[in-house]
């Protein structure tokens, strides 16, 4: 036991969490060289704009500048994140709040739940847990009952996760909530951690990072977060904009409920305004067909309930336009679809009295040795068909209006209030942006204080992937933060960076294409590999390079950036699936591995990577064989084909992976172990977090006493 | 109505007058009652007479030409003379 903690603490030790550039002086290294940066990949970028497309070739030629120019404006916006990190030190301990604990679970193995609220109820500082169960399994149930801890469940998964929260949000009354999925093992100190931030009132919420306990040491499938819930989230927490991620988050109940309560009222207005709208368009035409020259009017007792409907919706419209009590406003609609249901049922019933008279009229007409003559009943058959048939459908089109309207009436009534954004698949980054443009505050605390699962195999690490892919398409369609009133500048430059990296699936396409496509064809984007060429392009590689290894020393980058190139069809396909499928489905991460290859999920990365292959081996086969070529030309091709090659083995190394037996040790005893590495980790860098600040030493509480010692400063306070 | 029709029918009856004069409006299923109890008469070889329907009433009628359909009478006295 000793012994294996001891070797897991050693590679926890190893496991680094950023520390900012260190000083004031090493931030400055930084902003120079990311100016140096900007600079030399401007004037780079100006040269291929103007001196060196291939203009016999515009149709990559354009791609590929298009492409470059998004890399540069990629690597001004990484400078822009990183230019003013805030690396914040733990706030004194406070007491007043009362906490809840909520635990989201979706079906999630119990024995996994199990270790995360037994967690959860030995975690410091009183607090009451919930596991809300989406799943309604009785394991689950009788779990709680063992641990005495809430369960809530509801009828319906609607909106998943997100649904879920605000369902237990009405049944639960803490001031401040920490939210934990299924798998994530809360350390006893969350809490008394980071409770402090919140006497700033204007707090909403203090994010910590997410961390795995079961990646491998190797990251086959790039789950490593260090960069993010490092370096980016320490610099978007610089711009006011640490953004919300969903777990091992704290949150403040009163900013969740404000900003449910005012987009509530934003939504249903909206709602209400454009239903009621329908429902006039649709008895505008219903009162046509009425009309319509056949008469039917006088034949419908619709005509009465249609005018009644009329004027309810007249004045629905009017209490909106005049700032009527929502209330009452909804209580109009309401009555107007019930008006539309009775106009439905008489307009309904007047189509079957007419069907039943030519059916009656027909069989008249065949009882051939009847007295009655066959030709009247005919005559009136054929003209209620000719002139009643026609009203009939038009009728029938009315009805499905009218239906359409009442049922769209029906759905606004039933709008909830939702604290938790539902507009996306990835709620957590909505609810971030809703709450951010009311003005509150975020708050970015890079402690580990839980740790988790990370997807054990390629299937569902895509999975989660394009999840969240698509839910940043989702928020950006539809309540894009670029255009948000009540954000600074500062906010939605750092929600554009994170939506603009998903473009880069276009990119990386172009970029992994390019070489074999000269090697094997001679056509090149550029006008010429020339040394002019290499000189403007060289140092800005390195440069870029540069400002990128100084910003994330010791952290574990490449594994992330081979798959950011990898798994271009997954962004592609994130963009196709925001754009043509109207409702996405939540789809929750798998926490247990599923054995087998995945080499059919990444068909076109084998495709790219053997026409890479093959184009380099062609290339090297004509250098071989003295035919005249351009040397310099293919011999860069072949090198870049060779990197990107590289960069998409990651991921074909990920889809054959498989654990190696002996190297992992059962869950549990990892676990157990790493949570005392953890708390060896979290004291560590906090202290060297101090030094920077003056020398400063503290102790870390390990048993919940409210004797927190020093105030929290910024070092770089705005 | 169109239960009183059945009633009427099942018992045997087969001649039915049917006075409108206190109609003022007419609608579809009204409208199919008659029809459907025309076409059970018709069938026991028996006769439906209508009378005293007024102007907006025979509009209706005359729409869908069941006017020619149905027989129609000023009063029950002259219907009943016909049958």
């Amino acid at each position: 036991m000793t012994t294996l903690g001891l070797a897991v603490s050693e590679r926890l030790e190893y496991k680094r969490t950023w520390r900012g550039f260190g000083s004031p002086l090493a931030l400055f290294g930084f902003r120079l060289l990311a100016l140096t940066t900007v600079i030399i990949g401007f004037r780079y970028l100006f040269w291929r704009y103007t001196s060196s497309l291939n203009l016999d070739a515009l149709w990559i030629a354009i791609p590929m500048i298009l492409a470059e120019t998004f890399s540069f404006i990629s690597a001004s916006l990484f400078a822009l994140n990183l230019w003013r990190p805030r690396i914040r030190t733990t706030p004194k301990q406070i007491q007043q709040f009362s906490v809840d604990v909520f635990i989201t679970v979706y079906n999630e193995p119990p024995e996994i739940v199990r270790k995360t609220a037994e967690a959860a109820v030995r975690m410091h500082y009183p607090h009451r847990t919930y596991i809300l169960d989406d799943g309604r399994s009785s394991e689950i149930r009788a779990l709680t009952e063992e641990l005495d801890i809430g369960y809530i469940s509801r009828e319906d998964n609607r909106h998943a996760k997100a649904g879920n929260i605000n369902n237990a949000l009405r049944e639960t009354t803490g001031d401040l909530i920490l939210y934990l999925d299924a798998d994530q093992i809360p350390s006893p100190r969350i809490l008394l951690r980071v409770l402090g931030y919140f006497e700033d009132p204007r707090v909403a919420f203090v994010q910590t990072p997410q961390d795995f306990y079961n990646v491998p040491k190797n990251d086959p499938f790039g789950n490593d977060a260090d960069l993010f819930y490092g370096p980016i989230q320490q610099g978007k927490d610089g711009w006011g904009a640490a953004f919300l991620c969903g777990t091992n988050v704290v949150l403040r109940r009163e900013a969740l409920i404000q900003m449910g309560l005012i987009y509530y009222v934003k939504d249903m207005q909206a709602a209400l305004k454009k239903t009621l709208r329908n429902a006039a368009r649709s008895a505008r035409s219903a009162a046509k067909a009425l009309k319509a020259d056949t008469g039917l009017e006088t034949m419908v007792p619709a005509k009465e309930i249609l005018q009644r409907v009329q004027a309810t919706i007249r004045e629905g419209q009017q209490g909106l336009r005049k700032g009527l009590a929502l209330e009452q406003v909804i209580s109009i609609t309401e009555s107007a679809g019930d008006g539309l249901s009775r106009l439905i049922d008489a307009l309904a019933q007047s189509r079957n009295d007419l069907l039943t008279i030519l059916a009656d009229l027909e069989e008249m007409s065949d009882l051939a040795q009847t007295p009655v003559e066959p030709r009247q009943a005919r005559a009136s058959r054929h003209r209620i068909e000719r002139n009643l048939l026609p009203a009939i459908k038009r009728q029938e089109r009315t009805i499905r209006e009218l239906q359409e309207a009442a049922e769209q009436v029906r759905l606004v009534i039933n709008i909830e209030e939702t604290p938790m954004a539902t507009i996306s698949v990835t709620e957590d980054l909505a609810t971030s942006v809703r709450l951010h443009a009311l003005g509150w505050k975020s708050i970015f605390h890079r402690e580990v204080l839980a740790r988790g699962l990370a997807p054990e195999d390629l299937d569902a690490t895509l999975k989660q992937r394009l999840r969240w892919a698509q839910g940043t398409i989702q928020v950006m369609t539809r309540d894009n933060p670029i255009f948000k009133r009540g954000l600074s500048m500062g906010q939605r430059l750092q929600y554009f960076t994170t939506m603009y990296s998903y473009f880069y699936g276009f990119v990386a396409f172009i970029y992994l294409l390019s070489p074999s496509l000269y090697l094997l064809t001679g056509i090149a984007p550029v006008a010429a590999y020339s040394n002019d060429f290499f000189y403007k392009l060289i140092p800005y590689l390195i440069l870029n390079q540069l400002m990128f290894i100084y910003a994330t020393r010791g952290l574990s980058t490449l594994r992330g950036q081979q798959y950011q190139v990898a798994l271009f069809p997954l962004w592609l396909k994130a963009f196709a699936s925001v754009y043509f499928e109207k409702n996405l489905k939540f789809v929750v991460t798998p926490k247990t591995r599923q054995r087998g290859i995945y080499l059919h999920l990444i068909k076109p990365q084998l495709f790219i990577s053997l026409l890479t292959i093959v184009g380099i081996a062609f290339g090297v086969a004509t250098l071989l064989s003295g035919a005249t070529v351009d040397r310099i030309s293919t011999i860069t091709n072949i090198f870049w084909g060779g990197l990107n090659f590289w960069m998409l083995s990651a991921i074909i190394r990920g889809a054959i992976w498989a654990p190696a037996h002996k190297e992992s040790p059962s869950r549990e005893t990892r676990f157990t172990s790493l949570r005392r590495a953890n708390t060896f980790t979290g004291g560590s860098s906090y202290a060297s977090l101090n030094r920077r600040n003056g020398g400063r030493h503290s102790r870390y509480p390990i048993i919940g006493v409210a004797q927190r010692t020093h105030s929290t400063v910024d070092e770089r306070a705005d | 109505m169109k239960e009183q029709i059945e009633v009427l029918i099942n018992s045997g009856t087969s001649q039915l007058i049917f006075d409108l004069s206190n109609v003022d409006f007419i609608d579809s299923s009204g409208l199919a009652a008659l029809v459907s109890g025309l076409k059970k008469v018709r069938a026991l070889d028996g006769q439906l007479c209508l009378v005293g329907a007024k102007t907006n009433v025979m509009e209706v009628f005359k729409l869908t030409l069941l006017d020619k359909v149905f027989i129609f009478f000023p009063t029950v006295e002259a219907a009943l003379e016909n049958l």
